[in-house]
Parts: C-alpha cells; structure tokens; sequence
C-alpha cells in the first residue's frame, strides 16, 4: 500500500509540474482578443467614388518584433526605455533580441563596446524632445483605400449600328498606417465582377479575376444618347497587425465588399445614308488574228478593223469611263474598283465556221476570248460606211472604299470596220 | 508594057508592105499575150505580199496594216517565182530584186506607180522587163521595156 501511495503522490507531482509549465508557457504570449478594436466602414459609390476605412485601436501599446517582413518573426524583442540625458536624444529603447526557439539574446555587446550600452547593440532614439515613457502611445492606426471609377465611350459620337467600345478603368490610392504599435492595411483587394449596362437595354457581366480595366465592344442599333453605366464589385481585406509584450504579432482580419460605379453618355447618331452609284464602263477589245487565246495584256479598243473572212479572236477588256461613287449623306466619298468578271455576246452569231466561234446567249470569264468572223464588207448605205456593231453584256465587280462590293451588268458595244479583200489594180 | 509586066511590078512594090504588117501583127501579138502574163505574175505576187498583216499592231492598236519587211520579202519571192515560170522572160532574178515595192500602211493615199487611191493598207509593185520583138527586128526595132504595175489591198 505505501507503494502505491508513493506512486500516486509520483503521478501528481508529475501532473501539477505539467499544468504549472503549460500555464507558463502559454500566459505570457497569448493577446487579450477583446482588447484591439477593428472596425472597417466601406463606403459603395455610384458617382465614380467609393472608399473603404479600416481602423484599428489598442491601449495595449506593446512593442512590436524587430525587423523583419514577415509578421511572425522568428525572434522576439523587448524594447526598454533608457534615460541618457544627451541634448540631441534624452531617452533611447534599448532592443533586447531573443531568438524565438532557445530565447537566447542574440544581440549581445561585444566585450570592448563602450559604456553605457545598456547590454544590448540595439538602440533607437525615440524622439528628439520627448519621453516615449509615460506618454500615451499611438492608440490608433487607420488604412484609406479610396477607389475611382472613370467609364469612357469610344468614339465619343459613333454611328448607330457600327461598333462602339465602352472602357472603364478604376483607379486605386491607398494610404496605411503601419508604425511602431499598431499596423492597419489594406490587402487583398481585387475587383471580382464587372457589370456593364449600355443603356440601351443590353449588358454585359464578366465575373472572376479580370483586372481593373475593362473594355467591352457594342453596337448601338438606333441613335439616341444612352447612359452606359460600368459597376465594379469589389472585396478584400483589412489586416491589424498588434503585438504582444513579447513581440509577437498578431493578425486580425476583416473582409469588406464595396462596389463603385460611374456613368458616361454614349451618343450615337442616326447612320448616313450611303448610296453606291455604279461605274460607267464600256466594252472594249484587243484584236489578233486566228483562233488563239486572248492576248494577256494591252488597252482595249471601242473600234477595231478587221479582216473579211478571217477568224478573229478578240480579248474582252472593261473600259471604266466613271468609276463607281461611294456616296454618304449626298457627299461623294470615294471611288470605288471596277473589274471585269465576265461577259456574253448577244445579238446574232457571227460568221465564222461551226464549232471557231462565239455563241451569244452564254456568259463566258472574263480572260476567255471571243472569236468571231465577218464574211462581208461594211455597207454602204446612202455613201455612209456601216460598221458591223457587236452587242456585249459585261458583268462587272466594282468595290467600294468602305468594303461594299456590288455586282453590275452593263451592257455595250464595240463596232468593226471589215476591210474588202484584197484587189489588184 | 503588058499586063503581065505591071503584075510583077506590083508583085515587087506590094510585098515588103505586107510582110512588114504580118511582122507587126505577130510581135504586137506577142507583146500584148507578153503583157497579160506580166500582170497575172506582179497581181499574184502583190496579193500573195498584202497577207502580211503585221500583226503585233493589230493587238496593240485595233487597226490593221502590213508587216513591211514581210511584204517586201514575199513579193520579191513570188515574183521570182511567177516570173520564172514565163517564156521570153530571161533574167527573172534580176528583174524580182530590182522591182519596185512599196507598202502603203498610212491611208488613204495614192499608188505611187498607177496613181491609183488607196483606201486601205496594200502593196504597190511596178516591174520592168525587157522585150524582144522578133520580127520587127528587121526594120531595126529589136527592143522594148515592158512596165507592168499592180497593187492589192491587205487581205487574208
């Protein structure tokens, strides 16, 4: 029994020593969560502007770890304050670094350092003319963000029907406090959906990471001036940074969701009226003699003689007297560029032998040649030489400047003179 | 003197007379029949030369004319050729190359050989060629120029 006992009152020991260290370990390092004070006010704007204000307080006023960029630093610091009654700097903090992991002091004065050093090769003037001591600490930090949303219409004025782009672009300050005792920043934020309303019915929503910039295209169908609104959504986070005794920094995190919005008025006026005046061209034709194929080059010509009895081949060339206007509004804009696609014979076959000559009736491209023959001169009617005249229809594709392109028939004519043969004298 | 006697005599007077008219008429023949085959032989070479149509002026300018070199070269050659084939027509070669030739390609205009108008484009050709009368020779009349002219108009 006294075994046991001696066992039990083991056991106790053990667990009381256990309950004493944990309690150590962990009072002296935890933050009073009721102590700092984090309130954020995001203000939505539907004029352009909008702002969200994160403050925190904490009468705590503990020190903060020494250098470092991140917030758990993996050293602790405690920060005294010393009297050293020089002119230029009366009190100075004494910094005493601990590493984290064995709180050994890690910034030890050498030997030969001169007196006073106060133990430590850290120290900072606090203020020129005042006590850090006994006087109230920053009790406050504040971070702003304030948001500008500028929408834009591009081209001011467009026409109705032809694409417009709408731009909105959202400008960002931020200012934060991030000093000795208290840190309040401004993280995290991003513009999360885009929505875009044109004004004319129409809109347009882009969720997701996008940016801060956004253009969107649309085609207003009518003329008027539309009200095209751009909002932004926008979320993130304010984060207080307050420390403990020791050093160690706690964060304290707060989301906020605010949107901006602004407005711009699109115009779009009424679409001119274009008009295509088609081009004034003619037939004409590059002789040769033979059954061939037409010549590849060379102007054409409205009358050409031509051989009695012989098969002729002709080439079929588009003379542009006018070429097509581009007309908006009443106003000549632009000519336009005519080309031959195509052509066909009419009137009555010619004279050549079955099989070597044009049929009319049949539409033929433009670089296939025609082939025809006169068996008989020119008549003569009341001393006036009649030349044979050759109907053609031209099929012609003529391209505007602003991109319309408009098919044509044309209809004309080249005229052959046919010399008698030949003759002895 | 008798009747018989102003027969001879009349025999005697008459005879060189009738015998200068047969030689008339048979060389004046001759030269006529000698004429004709010239003209076939310059109207064939003309017509064969009037087929020359130059025809890379035709596609660049719709109107016809006659190659000129060409025409030239062909005429001579038929000529050559048609003469050649004529009896009484020594020397062919050089009456060919010593014809006149002219190509007329800017109209209307006149023949320079015949006068004649032009209307369209054509080949003038005038040749000379020498004559020899048999029996005019007699009374000294042994040789005559015969100049044949002749032109055609641009043709197939």
């Amino acid at each position: 029994m006294r075994a046991v006992g001696a066992i039990v009152k083991a056991l106790l020991t053990l667990g009381i020593s256990l309950a004493l260290l944990v309690s150590t370990a962990t009072s002296g390092h935890t933050l009073d969560p009721t102590t700092p004070t984090v309130t954020i006010t995001a203000v939505s704007g539907y004029a352009g502007h909008a702002f969200v204000y994160a403050q925190v307080s904490d009468a705590t006023v503990a020190y903060p770890a020494p250098t470092g960029t991140g917030h758990q630093s993996p050293y602790v610091a405690e920060w005294v304050p010393e009297p050293i009654a020089s002119t230029s700097c009366p009190w100075i903090w004494a910094v005493y670094v601990f590493d984290r992991a064995t709180m050994r002091q890690i910034n030890d004065p050498p030997p030969s350092a001169p007196a006073p050093n106060f133990g430590t090769t850290t120290m900072v003037c606090a203020s020129p003319s005042s006590t850090p001591v006994g006087q109230p600490a920053t009790a406050d930090a504040t971070a702003r963000l304030d948001l500008d949303l500028q929408v834009t219409a591009a081209p001011a004025v467009a026409t109705a029907g032809s694409p417009s782009v709408v731009t909105a672009a959202l400008n960002s300050a931020l200012t934060q406090d991030l000093n000795l005792y208290l840190s309040m920043a401004i993280i995290d934020w991003s513009v999360t959906s885009w929505t875009l309303d044109f004004g004319d019915g129409q809109g347009a929503t882009r969720n997701g990471s996008i940016g801060t910039v956004i253009s969107l295209p649309h085609t207003y169908l009518s003329a008027g001036r539309y009200d095209a609104r751009a909002t932004a959504s926008i979320s993130g986070h304010a984060q207080a940074a307050v420390y403990d005794r020791y050093g160690a920094v706690h964060l304290i995190r707060r989301t906020f969701a605010l949107v901006v919005s602004n407005d711009v008025v699109a115009t779009a006026r009424a679409r001119p009226s274009r008009s295509y005046i088609p081009p004034q061209a003619t037939v004409g034709v590059v002789p040769s003699l033979g059954s061939g194929s037409a010549a590849a080059s060379g102007a054409g010509f409205r009358q050409i003689d031509a051989l009695r009895g012989a098969l002729t081949t002709l080439g079929v060339r588009l003379l542009v007297v006018r070429e097509g206007v581009l007309r908006i509004d009443g106003v000549g804009r632009g000519l336009g560029q005519s080309r031959l696609t195509g052509w066909r014979l009419d009137g009555t076959p010619s004279d050549a032998p079955d099989g070597s000559g044009t049929t009319p009736g049949i539409i033929h491209a433009a670089s296939e040649a025609m082939h025809l023959q006169w068996n008989m001169p020119d008549r003569v009617i009341g001393a006036q030489i009649q030349e044979y005249v050759v109907p053609v229809s031209l099929f012609v594709e003529t391209s505007f400047p602003d991109g319309h392109v408009a098919n044509y028939v044309i209809r004309s004519s080249f005229a052959v003179s046919v010399n008698f043969a030949a003759q002895s004298g | 003197m008798s009747r018989r006697g102003q027969s001879v005599l009349y025999a005697v007077l008459l005879m060189p007379t009738l015998i200068l008219v047969f030689a008339l008429a048979v060389d004046l023949g001759t030269l006529q029949l000698q004429k004709i085959r010239l003209r076939y032989a310059v109207d064939m070479a003309a017509v064969t030369a009037a087929t020359d149509v130059d025809t890379g002026t035709y596609s660049r300018t719709g109107r016809l004319q006659l190659d000129a070199t060409a025409a030239v070269a062909t005429a001579r050659e038929y000529l050559l050729r048609n003469l050649s084939e004529l009896p009484n027509t020594p020397n062919a070669a050089a009456i060919a190359s010593s014809a006149d030739i002219t190509v007329v390609n800017y109209v209307p205009a006149l023949d320079p050989y015949t006068g004649m108008r032009l209307d369209r484009p054509a080949v003038c050709v005038r040749i000379r060629v020498p004559h020899r009368f048999d029996l005019l020779g007699w009374i000294g009349l042994r040789l005559v120029d015969l100049t044949v002219a002749a032109n055609a108009e641009i043709r197939t």
